[in-house]
């Protein structure tokens, strides 16, 4: 029984990774069209760095993936510390705010927002982009952060203001140090989930605010095309190391380490 | 005597769960007291009111005759030694037993000064450049013990502080602790659940129950003449008895034990016999009780064993009325 | 105690309502408004887009989208368990390995895990390329722009949101009530029936809500591997949004589809508090 749950187990993982790995495979094929492996080539990723589109999707992922994991994990890890330390009135409502928006379709989010823009007049472009992956990307820092807090338990900044250190002074020289590693995990998850995002971005994006997913799709529906086994090869491997390295950035930290849902 | 701390009618209470009803308690200076009392009797909640942790709904606290109920724990000349130790993680020993030191911003030459001699006083001087994570918990402990009397507080607080630790070391660390006061001439305020760890360590005992104060005594008197059932219970193994409305307790120690002829006294049959080690514990049935009476034969050996018919007796001064 | 603090809350529960709660907010209006002829919002009251929702059409497709969710909570439910099962048996040190091999594909955008079949599956694809050569088969098979497709997809994207809460169930489990069970004579396989089962309740319902309402919102795996006619609720609703224009009716639809997933959620809040509650006796 054991041997056919280990068997099933990693049949699981190859089932998991084997189309990925396909796709990468599959970037250095050089048939254009044809699964037909017919020599090894870089050729697609040449015409990627050629193609401007391609370049300046990049460039707009990278910009927006930067500027929320800034914002968003400050913002994040403030309110985690906030709702560790104290007691809130109406705790339920706050944390339905905070926790909604991942549990809600991505679909339903990306609508709202675009309703919302219009209705307001905001024309779409890196700006709605931008207050799109903070809005999605809050609760992740926020949920990574507290737990870590948690784990952290109280005893460690009672310590510190026992031996005199003010509140301001026990956050910067114990607190923040103590979580300094979940808080690094969680901007690394960020910027990959700017990254990566499509479904939200794909609604509130403006014509000259193409991102990296956004590209990939419009190539796509075009037809299939070996340059998109390289773009998503890249994407791929580039997701892969940046979460892998915020999960061991997160495990370092932590006593009780979870992988977090 | 000085009184060192001075609490008033301190209250305390969450969602209409009286955690600490108003007691009032004065600590002296110099002396070793025990917040002695079963889990969930409030203890640990007096000790970190007067750490500042905790915000009395009511009453006052004095520090050297000044109210300090306002002032937050940063600014109280009071030091605590924590439960888990709390020991910073990210900091060495030294840098965590410096760290109040830095935070009044006590000079180098004097830091320096200051950690050797308390180096010297918990035995931790080679341990300097570890981090806390490659330490044992007694090694543990002694930082955190050292990081709080490296600031000479007018008063130590511990929480409890070898609850983590195994028998023997429990045992030892207590006579290095109640030596350890003796020599500093620090008020310590302990708390423990451990009624024998008390009677070890304190010059006196506060005993708590369910918020409210039972009795504060040395830990003779709070052994030999407990005030109440609930003492008499908690502190030692006790005898109860009820005669109409009397409760009261005698010792298993005082209890008189010979072979049933003839000496007055109650007879009973012997139920079991336990052996402890350097005593054995004789529990004895007497006719028409379901309550077993225990006594003590001191010794490894013993010459009672189970079933044997027996006369108890003890000294009416051994008896203690009990207020329920 | 200085409350200053809580303050610092502010920034992120001003932020979300404003940008997350505000916008469904107005969804909710725009739901209850007009479309125009040239496609635009027109400010007037009317409930017949919610009316409209009625029509078979639309209820076709909704009860489709009904039926593909719940397979799709099924398959990934028998495909997660074993695998989730699996990993909390192993030594600690290969658990944490196991766990992070299988979420990372999670960060990955379901697009190009979507793609990632398409280039397998269509008919110039790695599969049909090989029969075809083996020479099993003589014209390339449909293995792509259908429901079995889309299923595979949906399966295949939403998979680690079911193993996790499974395995920390799982993980939770005391192992000796298990051995307790064995003691008093049940097989393996009663055990596993009667106490582990019941006990990953929890793991269970929440792990299936996450993967159905995750399945209701899900667009781009029938657009990228269904055909036409395997449309399903977020297709729908993405067209009323691009190519139809009609806001009105795309917001009504997806109100309904926000109802719809806040009672799933709230079932993942009590089966939340049933674990913790359930899972931990007296003297933990």
């Amino acid at each position: 029984m054991k041997r056919l749950l280990s068997i099933f187990s990693f049949s699981m993982l190859a089932f998991i990774y084997l189309p990925m790995l396909i796709l990468v495979i599959y970037s250095f094929n050089s048939a254009r069209i044809n699964a037909v492996w017919s020599g090894f080539t870089f050729d697609w990723y040449r015409s990627l760095v050629d193609n401007r589109f391609v370049l300046e999707a990049v460039a707009n992922s990278l910009t927006i993936a930067f500027a929320n994991m800034i914002i968003s994990t400050i913002v994040g890890t403030l309110a985690a510390y906030a709702f560790y330390k104290y007691k809130f009135k109406l705790d339920i409502l706050w944390k339905g705010l905070i926790y909604f928006p991942i549990l809600i379709p991505e679909l339903l989010m990306g609508l709202s927002l675009l309703i919302l823009f219009s209705q307001v007049n905001i024309p779409l472009g890196k700006v709605t982009l931008l207050i799109a992956h903070i809005t999605f990307s809050i609760p992740f820092v926020y949920m990574i952060v507290i737990m870590r807090l948690q784990d952290m338990g109280r005893e460690l900044e009672e310590a510190a203001q026992d031996l005199g250190a003010t509140p301001w002074t026990t956050f910067f020289k114990i607190t923040l140090p103590v979580i300094s590693s979940s808080i690094f995990a969680s901007a690394l998850l960020v910027f990959t989930l700017s990254l990566d995002d499509f479904i939200i971005s794909f609604f509130v994006a403006g014509p000259n605010s193409t991102t990296l997913p956004i590209y990939i799709y419009g190539m796509i529906k075009r037809g299939i095309t070996p340059e998109i086994n390289a773009l998503a090869a890249l994407m791929i491997v580039t997701t892969m190391i940046l979460v892998m390295i915020a999960e061991l950035l997160r495990r370092r930290g932590s006593k009780n380490y979870t992988p977090f849902y | 005597m000085e009184t060192m701390i001075r609490v008033e009618n301190i209250a305390k209470g969450y969602d209409n769960e009286q955690i600490i009803h108003p007691l009032t308690l004065s600590v002296y200076e110099g002396e070793f007291l025990t917040l002695l009392g079963p889990s969930g009797c409030g203890k640990t909640t007096l000790l970190r009111m007067i750490a500042g942790f905790e915000e009395p709904d009511s009453g006052e606290i004095f520090l050297a005759e000044k109210p300090v109920k306002d002032k937050p724990p940063y600014q109280r000349d009071v030091n605590m030694v924590f439960q888990q130790y709390a020991l910073f993680p990210h900091m060495n020993v030294e840098q965590n037993i410096l760290f109040g030191l830095q935070m009044k911003k006590v000079s180098k030459d004097e830091q320096q000064l200051r950690l050797r001699e308390v180096l010297e006083y918990t035995q931790l001087k080679d341990f300097c450049k570890r981090m806390p994570t490659q330490l044992s918990g007694g090694q543990q402990q002694r930082v955190a013990i050292a990081r709080a009397i490296i600031n000479r507080p007018k008063v130590l607080l511990l929480d409890e502080p070898l609850g983590a630790l195994d028998y023997q070391l429990r045992k030892s660390l207590q006579l290095e602790l109640k030596n350890l006061q003796r020599k500093l001439k620090i008020t310590f305020i302990y708390v423990t659940h451990d009624q024998e760890e008390a009677l070890v360590m304190s010059d006196r005992i506060v005993i708590m129950n369910k918020g409210r104060i039972e009795q504060i005594g040395t830990p003779e008197t709070v052994y030999n003449t407990p005030k109440s059932l609930f003492t008499a219970k908690f502190i030692g193994e006790n005898n109860i008895f009820r005669q109409g409305e009397r409760v009261f307790c005698v010792r298993p120690e005082n209890v008189h034990i010979s072979i049933a002829d003839g000496i007055e006294g109650k007879s009973a049959t012997i139920r079991d016999v336990v052996f402890t080690g350097n005593y054995h514990k004789i529990y004895m049935l007497a006719e028409g009780e379901t309550t077993p009476i225990l006594t003590y034969d001191y010794g490894n050996q013993t010459k009672w064993a189970a079933k044997q018919q027996v006369v108890i007796s003890w000294l009416p001064e051994s008896e203690v009325t009990l207020i329920e | 105690m200085n409350k200053k603090g809580k303050l610092l809350a502010v920034p992120t529960l001003v932020w979300l309502s404003l940008f997350f709660a505000l916008p469904l907010l107005v969804m909710l209006v725009v739901s209850f408004y007009q479309r125009g002829l040239y496609g635009q919002v027109v400010p007037s009251f009317t409930i017949d887009n919610y009316l409209r929702f009625f029509e078979p059409l639309y209820m076709s497709i909704l009860v489709e989208t009904l039926i593909v969710s719940f397979i799709t909570t099924i398959g990934t439910l028998l495909l997660a368990y074993p695998l989730a099962y699996y990993i909390s048996k192993i030594p600690r040190s290969r658990q944490n390995i196991w766990l992070i091999l299988v979420m990372v594909p999670f960060w990955i955008n379901f697009l190009i895990r979507s793609y990632a079949w398409v280039i397998i599956l269509r008919s110039q694809g790695i599969i049909n390329t090989v029969l075809l050569k083996i020479g099993i088969i003589e014209i390339p098979l449909n293995l792509l722009y259908n429901w079995g497709s889309v299923m595979l997809g949906m399966i295949y994207t939403l998979l680690p949101f079911m193993v996790l809460p499974l395995y920390v169930s799982l993980e939770k489990l005391d192992k000796q009530r298990l051995e307790a069970a064995y003691d008093l004579g049940a097989t393996r396989l009663r055990a596993f029936w009667h106490i582990t089962l019941p006990l990953t309740k929890p793991g269970i319902i929440i792990g299936s809500v996450l993967v159905f309402v995750s399945s209701l919102g899900m667009f781009v795996v029938p657009d990228i591997m269904g055909g036409a006619k395997s449309m399903l609720l977020g297709n729908v609703i993405q067209n009323q949004f691009l190519s139809a224009r009609d806001w009105p009716f795309g917001s009504a639809i997806s109100m309904l589809m926000i109802i719809l997933s806040a009672l799933l959620i709230a079932l993942y809040y009590k089966a939340m508090q049933w674990e913790d509650e359930n899972t931990r006796l007296e003297g933990d």
